[in-house]
């Protein structure tokens, strides 16, 4: 029941949410999202700039393609279309160009009014190609003679309806924000229990394109432009619906757009790491309980080794937590110095002696290659990965780990009982073993003052018994 | 056996290992005289396993020794102390302090606490301390020099520098550790299977660095003062000054520590800080023999 229980509501996987969108600026925003969780209801996590991959945000050249389409209103008198101006941040096509551009026969230039029209006839595409980083700018006309258009640029397309009622000649610039400026990925992870999870855009106003999101959970649930919505906060505007996605104005900080039932089947299964904590804490479980009360020549053996268990237990248990919270490893520059010597890259030197170094050595390939990327440099990780792998799954490894927590324990009598009447010394050993124990980059760092605090009993125990070598 | 392995251990544990114990070592032979042969050969036991290490060990594994420019950071420190505090330099010194770091950055450059304005700054400190050359013999020439024209600078600078030694109050910095893997071209990065845990430590760790508690939680000056109390007062209870001898290894930890310390980082003192724990269970240690004289 507590297995099920912590592997319920507690260690509750987490899976990749991906989000494909494109924007006039890097995003900068958060992810809010609501779980089963009695205790969790709701969360938030602030994206950092390293779940944000940019893919795309260098000039480029693009085509725009102006069709028209003929009237659209029915009180319409025609399906003309006046262009006054094209213009991106890095390029404008003027009246001044107008003149030079190639224009297609239903097209034409009307010097008077310096603009290009198309006054009727024959719907052929007008298509001109421009600069342009993100935003594309049109100054058309409006009027009661005005027709629809689609506007195309790189594929993606608008359709805009350039009637008005009014007599007057209005100019009107419509945006075009397509391509945008900066496409990027967004790769972060939600608990398996979220029902609902809204994006939130802070650094003002914006626009932008949402494309494609996906979460990889028990099943892929994604968001398809085709065929999903999605719910708008205030400030929010849907501008444009196509194909190739949803373009969003967001006109305010901390406008949102939220997604809902991400997962709808009831109950979760465990993920891989699940299926590990359920297999180790039924170890525990089975040792405690063979410790407590044998019912086997392993459980006699246990009973007789309990007196260093005690000790073990606390300091595994809460390594294993900071070590599941910091995975692989917490490092420092120092660390990664060191890393970089174990795989060659650097020279081994002096700097941190021998005892921290071997440690270090002995202890980093299990940890921390685990967490590695693959595609490291020179394959050194994948080599030592089997390495990793090998040492992990070795009885040594865990061995150790307990070792390095109970050094100063390995003085204990073999009788286990505590023998504290021949001490009269003090406890030389004690700098030399804690340090060494724990003062190692991969294991001091996660160690909290709690961890310190569970060494401090262990600590006295052993240092008075080593100590009873010494006369008075 | 035991002692000398352990003496190793701390010996080959960092730089000012050895002092430690060396220093335990010559203070057990003084106290424990009737011992002195047992002693005398957990040293012999030790030197020779500290020879081995770093002499054919390191020749095999292809260990290179400390790097020169390592040995010259305290020295740095204390000439740009030295500098900082006004101290006129003739213009030879000039000379060979202007190759290592700008003349006029020298003072600017320099904060008590940290030498990495110095080491991180300087277009070619590596270049030009990596070897034994005649660069640095005429800059040990300058900076022992300086530090004999300008004492009072060096020793105020090494009160501030090793202020984690002995300030309890949070007036310098102090870098505890890391929240997460620092940038890196490995593929190294924290990726934490259990991010809520993660956020509920992080928030711990960011709490236990606030100014009304880091010097409780963090600062190991307290420690120090712990130990060196409760030994007292156990030797003073026990009637017995040899129990002073406990806080010997941590004496000798921060006195070493006071004297090379180039940085703030609260793992140097890692050590005291473990053994003040322990040394806490002295109010309550009353050797039997000594009670039984007692009801006597």
């Amino acid at each position: 029941v507590i297995s099920w229980l912590l592997l319920k509501l507690i260690l509750v996987p987490e899976d990749p949410l991906i989000v494909h969108l494109g924007s006039d600026k890097v995003l900068t925003g958060s992810i809010e999202y609501s779980t089963t969780l009695p205790w969790a209801r709701s969360a938030q996590q602030v994206l950092s700039p390293e779940q944000i991959t940019l893919e795309d945000g260098q000039p480029r050249e693009v085509t725009l393609v102006l069709e028209p389409l003929g009237q659209s209103h029915p009180q319409g008198l025609d399906s003309e279309i006046w262009i006054y101006e094209i213009a991106s941040e890095l390029e404008r096509i003027g009246p001044e160009r107008f003149d030079s551009l190639h224009l297609p026969a239903s097209w034409k230039y009307d010097e008077k009014r310096r603009a290009i029209v198309f006054l009727g006839g024959e719907h052929t595409p007008l298509s001109l190609r421009l600069k342009a980083i993100g935003k594309v700018s049109l100054r058309l006309l409006r009027h009661p003679w005005s027709g629809q258009a689609r506007i195309t640029v790189d594929g993606m397309s608008r359709v805009v309806d350039l009637y008005s009622s009014e007599f007057r000649r209005v100019q009107e610039v419509f945006l075009l924000q397509l391509p945008l400026e900066v496409t990027q990925r967004i790769e972060t992870v939600l608990p398996r229990t979220t029902q609902r999870a809204r994006l939130v855009f802070t650094g003002g106003p914006r626009l932008v394109r949402l494309e494609r999101v996906e979460w990889h959970s028990r099943s892929v649930w994604a968001w398809d432009p085709k065929r999903d919505t999605f719910e708008v906060g205030p400030g929010v505007q849907i501008v444009e619906k196509s194909e190739a996605g949803w373009l969003v104005q967001i006109e305010q900080s901390d406008g949102w757009i939220a997604f809902h039932d991400l997962q709808t089947k009831p109950f979760f299964l465990p993920g891989s790491w699940g299926v590990i904590v359920i297999l180790l804490l039924g170890f525990v479980w089975w040792t405690v309980g063979e410790t407590y009360r044998p019912r086997t020549r392993v459980g006699a053996f246990l009973r007789g080794q309990a007196y260093w268990a005690k000790y073990a237990l606390p300091c595994l248990t809460i390594w294993l937590v900071y070590w599941l919270a910091f995975f692989p490893a917490l490092m420092n520059v120092d660390s990664l110095a060191q890393w970089r010597q174990i795989l060659g890259i650097w020279p081994i030197v002096d700097d941190h002696p021998a005892v921290s170094y071997a440690h270090d050595v002995a202890t980093y390939p299990a940890l921390v290659l685990p967490g590695c990327d693959r595609s490291s440099p020179n394959g050194s990780h994948e080599r030592l990965n089997w390495v990793g792998a090998g040492w992990i799954c070795s009885p040594w490894c865990a061995a150790r780990h307990t070792l390095e927590c109970l050094w100063v324990i390995c003085s204990v009598p073999s009788n286990g009982h505590d023998d504290y009447h021949s001490v009269e010394g003090y406890p030389l050993w004690d700098e030399c073993s804690l340090a060494d124990a724990l003062d190692s980059k991969d294991h001091r760092e996660p160690w909290g003052v709690a961890q310190k605090l569970s060494m401090e009993c262990s600590a006295i125990r052993s240092s008075f018994n080593l100590c009873g070598a010494l006369p008075p | 056996v035991l002692l000398g392995v352990a003496l190793i251990c701390v010996a080959l544990f960092r730089h000012n290992g050895p002092l430690v114990s060396l220093g335990t070592l010559a203070i057990l032979g003084i106290v424990y005289r009737h011992w002195r042969r047992q002693i005398f050969l957990v040293f012999l036991v030790a030197a020779a396993l500290y020879g081995a290490v770093r002499g054919p060990l390191y020749s095999i594994t292809g260990v290179r020794g400390i790097q020169n420019f390592v040995l010259y950071a305290v020295p740095v420190h204390q000439v740009a102390a030295v500098i900082a505090a006004g101290t006129s330099l003739t213009s030879e010194e000039q000379a060979i302090l202007d190759k290592l770091f700008p003349l006029d950055k020298w003072g600017s450059a320099y904060h008590c606490t940290n030498i990495n304005p110095i080491i991180w700054d300087s277009h070619d400190f590596k270049g030009w301390l990596l070897s034994d050359n005649d660069y640095t013999a005429a800059f040990r020439h300058v900076w022992l020099s300086l530090i004999l024209r300008n004492p009072l600078a060096v020793i105020q600078h090494q009160l501030c520098a090793g202020a984690l030694v002995w300030l309890v109050p949070p007036l310098t910095y102090l870098y505890t550790i890391e929240r997460e893997i620092p940038q890196n071209e490995l593929g190294l990065s924290t990726q934490s299977q259990w991010p809520a845990m993660r956020r509920l430590i992080t928030k711990l760790l960011d709490w236990s660095e606030r100014p009304e508690v880091i010097w409780l939680l963090w600062r190991p000056a307290l420690y120090l003062y712990i130990i060196l109390l409760l030994t007292a007062v156990v030797a003073y209870r026990m009637q017995e000054p040899r129990w002073l001898i406990f806080a010997v290894p941590a004496m000798l930890q921060s006195v070493s520590l006071l004297l090379v310390n180039v940085g703030q980082d609260f793992r140097y003192q890692f050590s005291i800080y473990l053994i003040s724990l322990i040394s806490l269970c002295l109010l309550w240690w009353i050797i039997p023999k000594h009670k039984e004289a007692q009801e006597k």
